[in-house]
């Protein structure tokens, strides 16, 4: 090996090793502790005792409770991202073929919400859907309802601020992931015969793809991690397995069991991202 | 009314001062090779798309083979697009982006299979049918962008600068093929280029452009030898124009009195006297030695050019091109005092 190669290895072990050992310090040390204290068991009084025993994960799968919330929490994550690809695209798009001067401005716009914290944007959905709430006021203004609509303190209220607060992050996965796409690409199957329709389901969303599955991912996976928002919109009524790790950690002190469900949504998020692979794999084959 | 059949065809961008295309009347006859050519941001562009109907003009009319297609959207007109950048799908591979107009015409599976291969035949490229559009040549995609044109058997062909992207070479091979294609087919093409050996090689008919409205349409010969204008002289080939007064004109042919060089005579079809510019290629420039007394100017550059040998002479604070055969006559040297004139028939009065 050459002096030169020893060197460029030496620079490329200085550079990468302090950004491992800080993973290692903050990620897979606590991850390692977090494992180890979901085999310990725990009760409701708080007592911790050091063993090694499946308790709390045959306390999840043994209770259809528990089944139910991971179900609601995949569903959540599903209709989350779902509903964003649909709010969001038509947005993005847009973006990618605009001439407009101000088409810096528009994406910044766009994803400017990511300036402020979710748990802003989460007590502004409150004030928002309440039943004293802007939507509600209008809408018995308007003379469409009498009563107030419930949309917070339910699933609908978790769901209408979940996408608000995920579209900036899909907005930015499908600008991104346009990247092959062009508007001249749209004139070519517009004069070879396409119609609107067919131009679009050929050639535009088959080319968004890599944007969509990233965006998908992405937003599923804050969402079934997400807790701010279940939490406050859900107003505890509601229960989520993030929400559930929260209750079992603070509430009930039960830290083996939420440590179990912690990985119970890690093998969640695994399962997710071994289909996001496959998917981008088959869609690079093309 | 000619086969296609462009009247008064106006096109104002909104936000724009002038118009970017202005009264465009144009008939194209089946089969024609039609080119468009100028200089950047003439509105060839704007023009192409019109046709193709990707733009709307803001008033005039289309027709194709009799029937009006102004208001007919894009996907109904049939016509072929050829774009600068090829515009193909990067999702699908060669044989599909050549079968994706047909399948929109939802022809049988067993018919669109033979045409593609026959598409990719005529462009030489049935061997890559099974490719991905990234591993393919600047000028194999160039190909395959014709066949997906050509495959839905287009009424018109429209190519915008389809051969920019190329390098030399295969731009002068292309173009010989794309001509050739087109004859073989009959099919009626209009061409966009900025390049005017391109244009004169390939044309039947060029149409000059600039800011927005035809200077002159004609065939290659036409443009070339009887510019319409200062502009299409200057623009075609290279020129030098001369001011001159005219004193006389008989039978087609004009006495000038050409500043700078005297009394001289030139090709005149307008039969006007008074002032005028004499446009004189080149090449068809005389030069001899001469003592300095009698001479119209000095040599200022020499360039060696293999065929031949450029000089550019400064007569008055004027610079004319000149260019000769090399060998043909006497080499001259820079400094050399010379004299300039030329045959009537090699010089044209321009209006
Ligand atoms: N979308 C648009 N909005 C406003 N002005 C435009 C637009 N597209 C083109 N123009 C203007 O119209 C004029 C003609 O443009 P066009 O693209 O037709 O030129 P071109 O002859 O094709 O030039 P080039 O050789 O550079 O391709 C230009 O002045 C251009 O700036
Ligand atoms: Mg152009």
């Amino acid at each position: 090996m050459s002096a030169k190669t020893r060197s460029a290895r030496l620079t490329v072990l200085g550079l990468t090793v302090p950004g491992l050992l800080g993973l290692a310090v903050s990620f897979v040390l606590p991850l390692a502790w977090l494992l180890r204290m979901s085999f310990n068991r725990g009760d409701s009084t708080g007592l911790i005792e050091e063993t090694f025993t499946l308790d709390s994960y045959a306390q999840f799968v043994g209770d259809s409770y528990y089944w139910d919330m991971a179900w609601e929490t995949t569903l959540l994550g599903l209709g989350v991202t779902v509903l964003t690809i649909v709010v969001s695209y038509p947005i993005a798009l847009f973006l990618v073929r605009t001439e407009s001067r101000f088409k810096g401005i528009l994406v910044a716009l766009a994803v400017a919400p990511l300036l402020t914290s979710s748990v802003v944007r989460t007590y502004g959905w409150l004030v928002l859907l309440g039943n004293q709430g802007v939507v509600n006021q209008a809408l018995m203004g308007a003379g469409l309802v009498d009563q107030p609509l419930a949309l917070i303190n339910n699933r609908l209220g978790v769901y209408i601020a979940l996408v608000e607060i995920m579209m900036p992050y899909m907005i930015l996965c499908l600008l991104a992931g346009f990247g092959r796409f062009n508007p001249e690409l749209e004139h070519a199957a517009r004069s070879l015969g396409a119609n609107r329709w067919r131009t679009f389901w050929r050639i535009v969303w088959p080319l968004s793809m890599p944007g969509v599955l990233t965006g998908a991912l992405l937003v599923f996976v804050l969402t079934i991690s997400s807790f701010v928002t279940p939490r406050l919109v859900g107003g505890g009524k509601v229960f989520y397995l993030a929400t559930e790790i929260y209750d079992q950690a603070t509430a009930t002190l039960n830290w083996p069991f939420a440590a179990a469900i912690a990985f119970i949504l890690l093998a969640l998020f695994a399962v997710v991202i071994v289909i996001y692979q496959r998917a981008l794999r088959r869609i690079e084959a093309q | 009314m000619s086969f296609l059949q462009l009247d008064d065809i106006v096109k104002e961008y909104p936000g724009t001062e002038r118009p970017s295309v202005a009264d465009f009347t144009l008939g194209i006859d089946q089969g024609e090779f039609v080119s468009l050519l100028g200089p950047s941001g003439c509105g060839k562009t704007t023009t192409l798309r019109m046709i193709a109907g990707l733009i709307e003009a803001t008033s005039g009319r289309i027709h194709l083979d009799g029937k009006e297609l102004t208001r007919t959207p894009v996907h109904q007109r049939g016509m072929g697009l050829v774009f600068q950048n090829y515009a193909l799908f990067p999702h699908l591979n060669v044989a599909r982006n050549v079968a994706f107009g047909l399948e929109m015409r939802r022809t049988s599976k067993a018919e669109a299979r033979r045409r593609v291969e026959e598409a990719l035949d005529l462009v030489r490229l049935g061997h890559l049918s099974g490719r991905r559009i990234k591993q393919l040549s600047g000028g194999q995609q160039q190909r395959v962008a014709l066949a997906r044109a050509l495959v839905i058997e287009p009424s018109v062909l429209l190519l915008d600068e389809p051969l920019s992207n190329l390098d030399a070479k295969l731009r002068d091979t292309m173009r010989e093929e794309i001509r050739s294609i087109q004859r073989k087919l009959g099919i009626t093409t209009v061409f966009v280029t900025h390049d005017q050996d391109e244009a004169l090689a390939v044309s039947d008919r060029i149409v000059v452009m600039s800011e927005g409205v035809i200077e002159q349409v004609g065939t290659p010969e036409q443009i070339y030898e009887h510019p319409a204008n200062r502009f299409v002289a200057n623009f075609i080939g290279r020129a030098n124009l001369f001011d001159a007064e005219i004193t006389h004109t008989a039978n087609g042919v004009a006495e000038l009195d050409v500043a700078g060089l005297g009394q001289l005579r030139a090709v005149d079809d307008h039969g006007a006297k008074g002032p005028a510019t004499v446009l004189v290629r080149p090449h068809r420039m005389q030069l001899s030695k001469a003592a300095a007394g009698d001479a119209h100017g000095t040599v200022e550059t020499v360039v060696y050019v293999g065929d031949s040998i450029e000089y550019g002479v400064r007569v008055g604070d004027a610079t004319v091109s000149v260019q000769s055969v090399a060998g043909a006559a006497e080499r001259l040297e820079r400094g050399a005092s010379v004299r300039l004139s030329w045959q009537a028939e090699d010089a044209l009065v321009l209006t």
